[in-house]
C-alpha cells in the first residue's frame, strides 16, 4: 500500500489529504445509472487539497478510496465566522464516517501506516469536536457527563434532529 | 456492548412524503437482503472466525449495518410521516396500515415479516464469508432496484446511493478477510477447538 518505507507514525495532525487507500482492487461496479459519484452534502466535499504533513509536495498523487472523498474543514480557517450547529454536526458526521471506513480498512490491512496515521488524525479531531459540540448542544451519547439530563431533548435524528 | 450516537451516519431530510416509495424501501429494513439481516448475520458469525482480522471486520461491519438500519428506518418514517390514511391506502399500504399504522415494521416489500431464516451461521468460516460476499452483492442489487424506482426524488436517491456504495466497500473487505481465513486454514499447524471431532481421539476420549 505504501509508496515507500517512510514512517508516518510521527506525522503531524494537519494532513488534509484524502485517504491513500488504493482503489484498484476495490471492485466497483461501473454503471451510468448508479454512478459511484455520490452527491455529498456540504462538509463531505474536499475544500483543501493541500497536504501539509507527512506527504512531500508532489509526491504521491491522492488516490480517492472511491469516487467521493470527504474532508474535515478546519474551523480555524474561518475564525471570524461562528460555526453553526449544522456545520458542526456535518463535520462530526464526516469524521465519524472517515473513522468507520479507516477502521474497516485497517481490519484487513493492519500494517498500513498511512491509513493508521489518518485514523489517528481523524479520531483525535472527532473526539475534540464531539466534546465541543456536546458542551453546547447536548449529549451525543449517554456517556457525556452533564448537570441537566438533556439526552431526552427532541428532535431525534430520524426527526431531523442533529441534522 | 454498544453505545448509541445521536446522529445519523448520513443526513436524511425528505421534504415530500411518498408512501409508495416507503412500500418498496421497507425491504431494506426487514427484507431478505436488508440491513437487519446483514447486521445479525455478521454479528452472529464473528464468534466462530479463526483469525483476528475476520473477527474484527465482521464486528465492525455488523455495527455499521445497524447505522444503516437506522437510516432506512428514517427514510421510511419520513416518507410516511403525516400522510393521511387515504393516501396510505392509495399507495398500496392499506394492509400495512391496518397492522402497523405508520410505525416502521421489519418486513419485506411483499409484506413477509422479518425472519432469522434470512441469515445463516454455518459453523464454517469459509461458508460464512462466502455467504457474506453474496449478501453484500444482493444488497447492492436491491439498492440499485430501489434507485430505479426513486429517480424522481433526490432527497431519497441521495442516501440510497450512499448505502449502495457501502455495500460495494463491504464486499471488498469481506473478500480480503476471506483470503486471510483461507491462508490461516492452509497453515500446516492449525488447531481448532470449536469442534468435538478435532478434540477427541478415535475412542471419543477428549
Amino acid at each position: 500500500m505504501l509508496e515507500n518505507n517512510r514512517d508516518y507514525r510521527n506525522c503531524c495532525h494537519k494532513c488534509n489529504a484524502g485517504c491513500m487507500m488504493n482503489n484498484n482492487d476495490n471492485m466497483m461496479v461501473e454503471n451510468e445509472d448508479y454512478p459511484n459519484e455520490v452527491a455529498i452534502p456540504a462538509g463531505f466535499g474536499m475544500d483543501n487539497n493541500n497536504c501539509n504533513c507527512c506527504c512531500e509536495k508532489g509526491m504521491a498523487p491522492r488516490v480517492p478510496m472511491y469516487s467521493y472523498e470527504f474532508t474535515y474543514i478546519e474551523p480555524e480557517t474561518c475564525p471570524e465566522r461562528e460555526i453553526s450547529r449544522e456545520e458542526m454536526i456535518q463535520q462530526i458526521r464526516c469524521l465519524s464516517f472517515a473513522v468507520v471506513e479507516l477502521a474497516e480498512y485497517l481490519d484487513t490491512h493492519v500494517d498500513d501506516e498511512k491509513a493508521l496515521c489518518l485514523h489517528r488524525e481523524y479520531a483525535t479531531k472527532l473526539h475534540e469536536l464531539k466534546e465541543k459540540y456536546q458542551m453546547v448542544y447536548g449529549p451525543l451519547t449517554i456517556n457525556f457527563p452533564c448537570n441537566k439530563w438533556r439526552w431526552i431533548e427532541e428532535p431525534w435524528p430520524w426527526e431531523r434532529g442533529n441534522f | 456492548m454498544w453505545t448509541y450516537n445521536k446522529v445519523l451516519q448520513y443526513p436524511i431530510n425528505i421534504k415530500c412524503p411518498n408512501p409508495r416509495l416507503a412500500k418498496f424501501i421497507i425491504s431494506q429494513y426487514g427484507g431478505p437482503d436488508g440491513e437487519l439481516a446483514a447486521s445479525l448475520r455478521y454479528l452472529s458469525q464473528r464468534f466462530g472466525m479463526p483469525d483476528q482480522n475476520a473477527k474484527a471486520i465482521l464486528n465492525d461491519i455488523g455495527t455499521e449495518e445497524l447505522a444503516h438500519l437506522e437510516m432506512v428506518g428514517t427514510i421510511v418514517h419520513q416518507l410516511t410521516d403525516g400522510v393521511c390514511p387515504e393516501e396510505i391506502e392509495k399507495a398500496g399500504l392499506g394492509a400495512y396500515y391496518t397492522d402497523h399504522g405508520v410505525d416502521v415494521y421489519p418486513q419485506s416489500a411483499a409484506g413477509t415479516p422479518f425472519t432469522a431464516a434470512y441469515i445463516a451461521a454455518k459453523g464454517d468460516p469459509i461458508a460464512n464469508l462466502q455467504e457474506d460476499l453474496a449478501a453484500e452483492q444482493k444488497a447492492r442489487a436491491t439498492y440499485e432496484k430501489l434507485i430505479d424506482l426513486c429517480k424522481d426524488d433526490p432527497d431519497v436517491l441521495d442516501p440510497l446511493r450512499f448505502l449502495r456504495q457501502r455495500e460495494v466497500v463491504h464486499f471488498q473487505r469481506f473478500g480480503e478477510a476471506l483470503r486471510g481465513v483461507q491462508d490461516k486454514l492452509a497453515e500446516r499447524r492449525f488447531y481448532t477447538v470449536n469442534c468435538n471431532k478435532f478434540m477427541c481421539d478415535d475412542n471419543n476420549n477428549c
